[in-house]
């Protein structure tokens, strides 16, 4: 069972650790961006950041499809220039467990960078440091318990996403198939003993990521 | 020093005109006034840390701000040290990282002699031991003047203090008054402070600015209030007597 459940299992941590790693960079800038001045439409952009939280996986999959697929205009630039095709391939489930655990970062990122006090970056600023070095010196830092605990709600999404990473990664044993869709396709073959093994494997990873994240929520100074 | 300085702010309360002219040779300058008088607002802009609408700043005979120019200074390049209200140190560092802060640029080491000029300063001002320990583990005298050391450390060519003792309760802040006032003398910037205390006004001020609905009604100096039999009462008297004679 081991053997059967080993693959999957590694996998799915490979895919949501870069996934996660994707997710984080991406969702601070986009904080860090949006969280600043007002500009034109800085609403609409951050309703679109928050979208992935709300959308089916399906119809994200599909907004993938579109885009990364092998007709879709970045995935024929990709493939043509770097020769890489995300279609059915891990890097693709990378990609859609990076799009659906985004806004976990992103909102936690801009609330967590919002609340560092204002007067402490007006203090930064009257030293001398630069916006750049207000951000890495003053705001970042004291984001981090706030922004940690996005990335890790993040980690827990990217572990059991399925919808998106079906449509884009396929369920391919061996190569994309994560433990979300090692379950769905245990349970369809009617293998039970298995089924139950993973379901218990993913449910405690998630449940001591949960628990590690509740306790970075309360560390404050 | 010569400020003119407007400013229109918007709040949910509504809109506040800020229209402020002061031209002083006062090394100690006190802006006085009630709350909500835009003395604090003032202090801001001169620190770069709000853009005037239009106007001109002049300190030291160093323009930081003439909108005719389009000449705006950005509050890192000012050269200004600010003691905000509730002090603002960086709750993440240390009070020896928190004070070596204005020192140190980012990607940039400390070297010898400004490691030296901390410690130095520490001491001077009784922080000394107290190195490691983060802004949440000092008392409140002891934030003040951490958050004085790190203002003073870049060698500022102007100290603004925003309602440095409001925080406190009155023994304290008599104390804390004293101590200040002590701490300053040794390094001796030319400084403006903010605060709504006739006897501090007095206390700080060689030239106190009275502020009335965001401008400045009258300049005087505190050597001329002193002969007077009761300076505290008569600078109190500004805060009634020019809310009356400039209401609508």
């Amino acid at each position: 069972m081991l053997s059967q459940a080993l693959p999957p299992l590694l996998l799915t941590l490979k895919v949501s650790g870069l996934a996660t790693l994707l997710a984080f960079i991406v969702g601070v800038a986009m904080a860090r961006l949006l969280g600043g001045r007002n500009f034109f439409g800085r609403d609409i952009l951050d309703a679109a950041c928050t979208l992935p939280l709300v959308l089916p996986p399906t119809v994200l999959g599909y907004y993938l499809i579109v885009v990364f697929g092998r007709q879709g205009v970045l995935g024929r630039w990709l493939e043509r220039e770097l020769g890489i095709s995300l279609m059915f391939t891990w890097q693709g489930a990378v990609l859609a467990a990076a799009v659906v655990a985004f806004p976990l970062v992103y909102k936690s990122a801009r609330a967590a960078l919002e609340s560092v006090p204002r007067d402490c970056e007006n203090a930064a600023r009257t030293l001398g440091a630069s916006e750049l070095e207000i951000f890495l010196r003053i705001s970042l830092p004291l984001a981090v318990p706030g922004i940690l605990a996005g990335v890790m709600m993040a980690f827990a999404r990217a572990m059991g996403e399925f919808g998106a990473t079906l449509m884009i990664a396929g369920n391919l044993p061996g190569r994309t198939q994560t433990l979300s869709l090692a379950v769905y396709s245990a349970v369809q073959a009617g293998q039970d003993g298995l089924a139950n093994f993973l379901v218990l494997v993913i449910s405690l990873a998630c449940i001591a990521i949960l628990a590690t994240a509740a306790k970075l929520i309360r560390t404050t100074y | 020093m010569e400020l003119t300085i407007e400013k229109v702010l918007h709040d949910p309360a509504g809109e506040f005109r800020l229209d402020v002219q002061l031209q002083s040779d006062a090394r100690r300058i006190v802006f006085f006034g009630p709350s909500g008088s835009g003395k604090s607002v003032t202090l801001r802009l001169i620190a770069g840390l709000l853009t005037p609408d239009r106007g001109r700043i002049r300190l030291n005979g160093r323009v930081l701000y003439d909108h005719t120019q389009g000449l705006d200074l950005a509050a890192r390049q000012r050269r200004i040290g600010f003691l905000f209200q509730d002090y603002a140190l960086f709750p993440h560092l240390t009070l020896r990282d928190n004070i070596a802060f204005g020192l140190r640029r980012l990607f940039t080491r400390l070297d010898g002699d400004t490691s030296q000029r901390i410690d130095e300063l520490m001491a001077s001002f009784g922080l000394a031991g107290l190195a490691d320990r983060r802004p949440g583990q000092l008392s409140g005298g002891q934030r003040q003047r951490a958050a004085l050391a790190r203002a003073l450390a870049p060698r500022p060519e102007i100290l603004l203090l925003d309602e440095p003792f409001s925080a406190l309760d009155q023994p304290l802040r008599l104390l804390l008054r004293e101590e200040v006032a002590r701490l300053l003398d040794i390094s001796d910037p030319p400084l403006i402070l903010v605060t709504h205390d006739p006897a501090e006004a007095l206390f700080f001020g060689e030239a106190i600015a009275i502020f009335c609905r965001g401008r400045i009604t009258t300049v005087l100096a505190t050597a001329d209030l002193q002969r007077d039999s009761d300076p505290v009462a008569r600078l109190s008297s500004f805060f009634d007597s020019d809310v009356q004679r400039l209401a609508p």
